[in-house]
């Protein structure tokens, strides 16, 4: 039963791990914080209950020793320092590692795990008057410490009607083999003959003699519910384990023999015991009480909301079925009706499709740990400044936006912002700035990352790409083509990662990952300014502007967002298509034969050219026929066709008929790319 | 008749296993997410006990406890902590508080059912 | 799990009876005539259908294991299968016939006659003879892993 609810506990405590980072770079900068800290420890405290609960104990283990640091910490007893901080960091990946795999099996990570548990626990092992811990490396664990553990006489005689409310005793027993370890006597003789026994009625009783590090109120808490319900007994009995004691089993096997009753006078004999130690004083320091905005949210399987997606734009189809019909049967009645549930439709299909959008927040975390621990391994410093992190996108955006994303920002940091003193001679402040900026424009997202680094050259790039042999000498390119070149693949290669700000590095791939979700990159930089680099976003993968086209009787969708221009062509310009590249009035670009493409019989109704961007280069695809605009909801071809590259989906038409959506980037990179190979 | 019960705790997979395990034995379920969420079923209806979390955003296990006991109807209803904390100094201002008893996670559901029986006669 | 019956669907291609695991057919449908086909594919994949608002891939049996075509008949028919348990891994094998349902024990199984494989099925799972006929046992996921690798042209 406990399986169904792990899942659960390791989503919610993913969200416990992102909001215990949050937390932790808002402590770094105000670290008297009360609120935090104690949201700290709660977050610690519920990995704890958690993962004892759920069957991760390493991990409820671990957890146990932060819970422990933060509270001293919020107990004033322990203050926040830069070590302990990027311990918590560190334990924080730790925590992550626990939830992905459950209790470690790899000796090595254990190993890591233990010298990492050991550092956790020296900052609560040495409570120090001063206000930071000093980090030595002979001071003793918390657990070493506490080796005084002792023997107690339990006698518990339970009422014979115990069993009546449902008590068990043997849990109470298991309770006090959970504080140490245990000798357990039962004693049955008060059992009547098989013909009184009273099934209901309990009349075994218990001596158990047991050794644990616990304070005697531990034991007495097992017995807190049924304190009215039976005879208790607990007496500190042997200073150390009395279990281990040779006096104690020849003590047992004579009882045994002769039938006596083991009592506390007589353990008590074994060996002089100590008196009883005074209950610790409580601790009084009541929790801080935290304000908290109420939870407004729910919490919903990402499938259920694909799901409800996927309903939804059915739905769509088939009210556009409908409003045909209607329209065909031409009743007054029905047409309204049918107008009636169009407008409810868009109206939950922008509902369902604004529900499917998450906040970028939830990656920036991500962001802000990299330029946090980047800029300290590489002693320089950074401001990190986000603008935006409530815009919301799609959530399977988000997910391939990430991987890029930190890879332009790793670059910022490594290749862009410079040294403190680098950057004082250049007359600029030590501290570099990155400022991670998004926002909507129209019915795209905008991001940006700006950094105020060293730049990049223009005519290095040039230069750079020409001895690459990306392009020619004598090509004259404009500012934002020179730039363009950074994302071609071959421009950058692993050795010059250090010479050229290191933009190069991978943002080919950055590309390609952008362009996947049918975004654009730009980049724009000026020397010893800084680097801008932009990217444009579509709000959502599932729902496209389309232009649909027919091409040998069969209909396609165009996305607008990479439609250029239209242009008619009638018979008369045909022949002036030479080599593939129409010259039409001034314009002069290379077409690509949607037919040939799609090897369908050659016809004679090519009348249309849709000219699509690709990179800074415009194309001209040859279709048949121009339908219209159509705003449509992109679905997959199955699994089995992933691979099929210049098709990126699906749609369903009005009439249940489908339509295949084009990707025009794959299209005429791959048209390209077997042109060049002939 | 269904006996009723309250949890409050603001760890969504514990809630559920609570709810789970005392659904499954036939008594009617309540939940709060922490103190203060818990307060707003204190509106006179019908409560056999209360379980709840120590540590918790809002109003923690201490707070709710002291609040309920200043309201009459719920003066004498049995609250159970269901927690990992077992440091005495905490049970004892617990049961200062006014708590009737303790569980200590991680529990398996049948530890949990008899606590509550306990206090449930 | 030696022993226990499993539940299989059997179809027809041409004169031979093939069977596939039961637990992995979702659907089947008549053969009509609202595939939509997808450029630069190979050619037994017919196209796309749309089930429901999901489009699904569908293949043309007879191709897939090299046999000739047989005339599209009112038997004809579109056997949905899902080789995992999401709807994005499930396509459409069209098969001249749809036979039945029926159980086989483990044990009954013999090994395949088809040492070699068949056009695209490189191994079959077993051959269980029922009356006078025999019946090819073809796993999904073979097939579903020898399409996936090789449908795009």
């Amino acid at each position: 039963m406990i399986d169904k609810f792990r899942a659960k506990f390791v989503e919610e405590s993913l969200d416990n791990v992102q909001d215990l980072e949050e937390s932790l770079l808002l402590l770094e900068n105000d670290r008297a914080d009360k609120e935090i800290i104690e949201r700290i420890f709660r977050a610690m405290h519920s990995l704890k209950g958690g993962g004892a609960m759920f069957g991760f104990t390493d991990l409820s283990e671990f957890t146990h020793h932060l819970e422990t640091v933060f509270d001293w910490v919020r107990n004033g007893k322990l203050a926040i320092s830069d070590d302990l901080i990027s311990l918590t960091f560190e334990a924080i990946d730790q925590i992550k590692h626990y939830l992905s795999v459950g209790d470690l099996e790899d000796e090595d990570e254990k190993k890591q795990a233990n010298a990492l548990t050991n550092k956790v626990k020296r900052f609560v092992s040495n409570p120090s008057e001063h206000d930071e811990v000093e980090l030595t490396e002979n001071v003793q664990s918390v657990e070493e410490e506490e080796d005084g553990s002792k023997s107690y006489f339990i006698k518990f005689v339970p009422h014979t009607d115990i069993l009546r409310n449902g008590t068990n005793p043997l849990f109470l027993l298991d309770d006090l083999h959970d504080l140490g370890t245990a000798h357990v006597i039962y004693n049955d003789t008060k059992a009547p003959l098989y013909d009184a026994f009273d099934p209901v009625s309990c009349y075994v009783s218990w001596i158990i003699i047991l050794n644990t590090e616990e304070a005697i109120n531990e034991i007495q808490d097992v017995f807190i519910f049924v304190e009215d319900e039976c005879d208790l007994e607990i007496t500190e009995v042997f200073e150390g384990n009395i279990l281990e004691q040779k006096d104690f089993q020849d003590l047992l096997e004579s009882c045994k023999e002769s039938g006596e009753t083991i009592s506390s006078e007589i353990l008590k004999n074994v060996q002089p015991a100590t008196a009883k130690e005074e209950p610790k004083e409580a601790n009084k320091k009541k929790g801080v009480q935290l304000k908290e905005t109420k939870i407004s949210s729910i919490r919903v399987a990402s499938n259920k909301i694909d799901e409800l997606v996927n309903l939804v734009s059915e739905l769509v189809t088939i009210q556009a079925q409908l409003n045909l019909y209607a329209e065909k049967d031409g009743q007054p009645g029905i047409i309204a009706l049918s107008e009636n549930i169009q407008k409810l439709t868009r109206q939950l299909r922008d509902n369902a499709f604004e529900i499917s959008l998450i906040p970028l927040q939830n990656d920036l975390m991500r962001f802000q740990r990299l330029v946090r621990d980047l800029s300290k391994e590489l002693n320089k410093e950074i401001d990190f400044i986000i603008e935006g992190g409530d815009i919301e996108l799609d959530k399977n955006i988000i997910e391939h936006l990430t991987d890029p994303l930190l890879h332009m920002i790793r670059n910022c940091i490594d290749h862009g912002i410079e040294m403190p003193d680098e950057r004082i001679t250049k007359g600029k402040s030590p501290k570099g700035t990155i400022i991670f900026r998004a926002y909507y424009e129209g019915a795209s997202v905008i991001i940006k990352v700006i950094d105020d680094g060293k730049g990049i050259d223009p005519n290095f790039i040039l230069k750079k790409a020409i001895s690459k042999g990306l392009v020619t000498e004598d090509v004259e390119l404009t500012r934002k083509e020179i730039f363009d070149l950074v994302f071609m693949s071959g421009f950058s290669t692993r050795e010059n990662v250090s010479d050229l700000s290191g933009r190069g590095v991978g943002m080919d791939v950055v590309k390609r990952k952008i362009g996947a979700i049918r975004g654009e990159v730009s980049i724009d930089s000026e020397v010893d300014k800084g680097t801008t680099i932009t990217l444009e976003l579509p709000l959502t993968l599932s729902i496209i502007d389309g232009l649909l086209v027919e091409v040998a009787k069969k209909q396609y969708v165009i996305p607008i967002s990479s439609i250029e221009k239209l242009y008619p062509l009638p018979e008369a310009d045909r022949n002036k298509i030479f080599n593939e590249v129409i010259s039409l009035g001034e314009e002069q670009f290379p077409v690509i034969d949607l037919q040939k493409v799609f090897k369908t019989p050659s016809t004679n109704e090519k009348q249309h050219i849709v000219q699509v961007k690709y990179e800074n280069k415009k194309i001209g695809l040859i279709v048949d026929d121009v339908i219209g605009e159509y705003q449509t909801v992109v679905k997959p071809l199955g699994k089995l066709l992933k691979s099929q590259e210049i098709i990126s989906g699906a749609s369903i038409m009005g009439d249940g008929s489908i339509s295949m959506v084009i990707d025009t980037n794959r299209l005429i990179h791959n048209n390209w790319i077997q042109k060049l190979n002939k | 008749m269904g006996k009723t019960v309250l949890i409050v705790d603001d760890s969504e997979s514990i809630r559920e296993v609570v709810n789970f395990t005392l659904e499954n034995e036939g008594y009617d379920v309540l939940v709060g997410i922490d103190g203060e969420d818990a307060l707003q079923f204190l509106d006179g209806r019908h409560i056999d006990i209360i379980i709840t979390d120590l540590h918790m955003p809002n109003l923690d296990g201490l707070g709710l406890i002291r609040k309920v006991r200043e309201i009459e109807t719920y003066k004498h209803i049995p609250i159970l902590f269901l927690t990992t904390e077992s440091q005495a100094s905490k049970k004892m201002e617990a049961k200062q508080a006014g708590a009737t008893g303790w569980i200590i996670k991680p529990f398996v559901p049948a530890k949990l059912l008899s606590a509550i029986s306990r206090v449930l006669r | 799990m030696e022993g226990l019956p499993t539940t299989k669907i059997s179809f027809k291609l041409q004169n031979q009876t093939y069977a596939i695991d039961s637990l992995k057919v979702r659907n089947i449908l008549p053969f009509e005539d609202n595939i939509t086909s997808v450029p630069n594919t190979e050619t037994y994949v017919l196209g796309v259908i749309n089930l429901h608002g999901n489009i699904l891939p569908v293949v043309d049996m007879r191709m897939v294991l090299g046999i000739d075509e047989e005339e599209i008949t009112r038997d004809t028919s579109i056997v949905i299968v899902s080789p995992e348990d999401k709807i994005e891994t499930q396509f459409g094998i069209m098969v001249d016939l749809v036979h039945e349902v029926f159980e086989i024990e483990e044990d009954k199984v013999k090994p395949s006659p088809f040492t070699k494989g068949m056009g695209m099925i490189q191994h079959f799972e077993g051959t269980i003879q029922q009356k006078d006929q025999f019946i090819h046992l073809m796993d999904i996921m073979h097939l579903n892993s020898q399409l996936e690798s090789k449908v795009i042209k």
